[in-house]
């Protein structure tokens, strides 16, 4: 039951809740991040699993969003730097 | 000021993180390969102007995403930003009977995040309107802070939290619906699992 008579026991409508979940997932959070912000709006359940919810999806994108780059991709553009040097490129006309 | 001599080795250890954005953004690897290389180039040229000791990362990023937008984005035919318009906040959790089965699951919830597939979310992701794709991108997969997305993207904060909520959404929704189609949640699922689904999903931030 929440205690916290602000909250309404629906993450969608605290605002609490809300702010400390967009804090939480700026940049690349902590396990200390979390646990702080859980500790912290831990009179409500739904909002505490809302952040763990939300920061293991964040993180499930940021592990199967990402790709490597071509191993013939550094060599292209060390070429490239090296013809810059040269004058052969002239950067302005990108 | 940087010292362009210096510019390679300490730009090139980004380059992974820069091609998988372009490749977001361009859809198209070879794009994407063009796009990587337009940007080291333009940072080489620029790199005098590059204040040592700031954000090297970010400051590629904001080059890249300029050249995208100069060059790469008008060739290209994109959602309108009104396709968001009707994103419900409550979409999920309407769907799924409101509060009463919002019974979080931990392991149905691991389930159904190790059961999308890699494709499946960058098809989401690529899927999403330019401007919101492009937040989450920065906030999500590449870990910006929110001033530092302001940045990149020459946005105000209040902005940038803006797409995202929307984006982070969006997002959501999208991949809800491929967990949806394989059986996953709704009415194919178990009770516990679509009410653990959508409790998670239901209040994106």
């Amino acid at each position: 039951m929440n205690e916290n008579s602000s909250c309404p026991g629906v993450p969608e409508l605290c605002e609490h809740s809300k702010a400390l979940i967009s804090q939480v997932l700026e940049g690349m959070p902590t396990i200390a991040d979390v646990a702080a912000a859980q500790q912290e709006l831990g009179h409500c359940l739904p909002c505490v699993q809302q952040i763990d919810f939300q920061v293991r999806f964040k993180t499930a994108m940021a592990q199967q969003a990402t790709d490597t780059a071509p191993p013939a991709l550094q060599l292209r553009i060390s070429e490239a730097l090296g013809r810059v040097d040269l004058g052969q490129i002239d950067v302005t006309d990108l | 000021m940087a010292d362009q001599a210096t510019f390679a080795e300490q730009a090139m250890p980004f380059m992974d993180q820069l091609y998988s954005h372009a490749l977001r953004m361009t859809r198209n690897p070879s794009d994407a390969e063009d796009l990587v290389q337009e940007t080291y180039l333009k940072g080489y040229r620029g790199f005098g102007g590059f204040t040592e000791g700031t954000n090297l990362r970010a400051w590629l990023f904001r080059i890249m995403t300029n050249s995208y937008i100069n060059n790469y984005r008008k060739k290209q035919r994109r959602p309108d930003e009104s396709d968001l318009e009707d994103v419900q906040d409550l979409f999920l959790y309407r769907r799924l009977g409101g509060a009463e089965t919002a019974v979080l699951s931990r392991s149905a919830e691991d389930e159904l995040l190790d059961s999308i597939s890699e494709h499946e979310v960058k098809q989401a992701i690529e899927d999403l309107p330019e401007q919101y794709r492009d937040a989450v991108l920065l906030a999500d997969v590449e870990g910006f802070a929110y001033k530092e997305i302001a940045e990149i993207l020459d946005v105000p904060i209040g902005t940038v939290m803006s797409r995202l909520h929307r984006g982070r959404k969006r997002l959501q929704e999208q991949l809800y619906s491929f967990a949806e189609r394989r059986g996953l949640v709704g009415d194919g699922a178990t009770t516990d699992e679509a009410a653990t689904v959508g409790a998670g999903m239901e209040s994106s931030s």
